[in-house]
C-alpha cells in the first residue's frame, strides 16, 4: 500500500483493531463488575456477550487490513479504566459503563448507520452489518444499566465528568484540521467516513441520542452542552456546503 | 429521523430491557441489600494523559 488514500483508509483500520480488542476486556471486566454490584443478569450476559462480540470484530478489522495489503497491529492487551481511581466503587462502574456504552458505543453506531448506508461492497456490507447488529446490544447494555442504577445511585456526579468522556472517545484528533485528502467522499466505499463528516455526524448524534439520553435519567447535561457548543464552530469551518 | 430512531432504539429499548427483567429494583442478589465489595473493577493500566474514556470506531 503507497497511497496516500490508502494509508489513511489503513490508519482508520488498524485504529479499530485496537478499538475492539481493548473494549473485549473492558466489557469482560464490567461484565464482573455488574456481577459483584448486583446488576441483573442479563446486563450481566450483555457485557459478557460484548466482550466476545469484540474479539470478532478484531478478526474483522484484521482480515480488512491484510485485504488492503496492510500489518495488522497487535492486539490492545492493557485492561484500561478512564474514570478517576478514587470515586467511590458503584460510581467508578457506572463512570465506565456510561464511557463505554452510552458515550462511545452509541457514537460508533452512528457512525455504523453512515458507513451501512454507503456500503457498496458486498463482503464490506455483509461486515458493517454483523457489527451494527452487535453494537446496537453494546450501547443498549449502558442506558440499561442507568436504568437499574438510577435508584441505587446519585446519578448526578456524572454531569461534570461528561465533557471529558466526550472529548476522549473523539481521540486526539477529530477536532483538529483534516490531513490532505481526509474529507475526501470516496473513503466511505472502504468503509471510512471521512473527518469531516465524522464531526459533524459526533455532534449530531450527541444532541440528538446521548444528551437526551442522559436527560431521561435527570442528568444535567448544561456541562456537555456547552462542550458540544464549543466544537460547532469547528463543524461548521469545515462543512463545504456552509459557505454554498 | 435516523438518529430519532437510534435513540428509541438504543436509549429507549435499553431502558425496557430493565422494565421487561424486573424493572428497576431487579438484581442478581434476589432483592437482599448485601453491599457491593469494596472493589467493583480491578485497578487496571493507565490509560494516556488526558483519555478520559475510550475512543469511538
Amino acid at each position: 500500500m503507497v497511497d496516500a488514500a490508502g494509508a489513511l483508509i489503513a490508519q482508520v483500520w488498524a485504529v479499530r483493531h485496537g478499538v475492539e480488542t481493548g473494549a473485549s476486556l473492558r466489557f469482560a471486566a464490567l461484565s464482573q463488575g455488574m456481577h459483584a454490584a448486583g446488576a441483573p443478569a442479563t446486563l450481566v450476559e450483555l457485557a459478557s456477550r460484548a466482550s466476545s462480540d469484540e474479539v470478532r470484530h478484531a478478526g474483522h478489522c484484521a482480515d480488512i487490513l491484510r485485504s488492503h495489503g496492510a500489518d495488522v497491529p497487535p492486539p490492545e492487551t492493557r485492561l484500561l479504566f478512564f474514570g478517576p481511581r478514587d470515586l467511590p466503587p458503584e460510581q467508578r462502574l457506572t463512570y465506565e459503563v456510561v464511557a463505554q456504552s452510552c458515550i462511545s458505543e452509541t457514537e460508533s453506531m452512528a457512525t455504523l448507520v453512515t458507513l451501512l448506508d454507503a456500503a457498496s461492497d458486498g463482503h464490506l456490507r455483509n461486515v458493517l452489518q454483523e457489527l451494527a447488529r452487535d453494537e446496537v446490544q453494546h450501547a443498549r447494555l449502558g442506558w440499561a444499566y442507568l436504568a437499574w442504577a438510577k435508584n441505587r445511585l446519585d446519578l448526578s456526579f456524572l454531569s461534570p465528568f461528561l465533557p471529558a468522556i466526550a472529548a476522549a472517545a473523539t481521540g486526539d484528533d477529530l477536532f483538529q484540521p483534516s490531513a490532505p485528502g481526509a474529507d475526501d467522499p470516496a473513503l466511505l466505499t472502504a468503509g471510512v467516513v471521512p473527518k469531516n463528516e465524522r464531526r459533524r455526524i459526533y455532534l449530531e448524534t450527541l444532541d440528538a441520542v446521548v444528551i437526551p439520553g442522559f436527560e431521561e435519567f435527570r442528568i444535567d447535561t448544561g456541562p456537555l452542552r456547552r462542550w458540544a457548543d464549543g466544537k460547532r464552530p469547528i463543524v461548521v469551518g469545515s462543512d463545504p456546503s456552509a459557505s454554498s | 429521523m435516523k438518529l430519532k430512531r437510534l435513540f428509541q432504539v438504543l436509549v429507549l429499548g435499553g431502558t425496557s430491557l430493565i422494565a421487561a427483567c424486573g424493572g428497576s429494583d431487579g438484581g442478581n442478589n434476589n432483592g437482599t441489600t448485601t453491599p457491593p465489595p469494596h472493589s467493583l473493577l480491578p485497578d487496571g493500566g493507565t490509560p494516556p494523559t488526558g483519555y478520559n474514556g475510550p475512543t469511538i470506531w
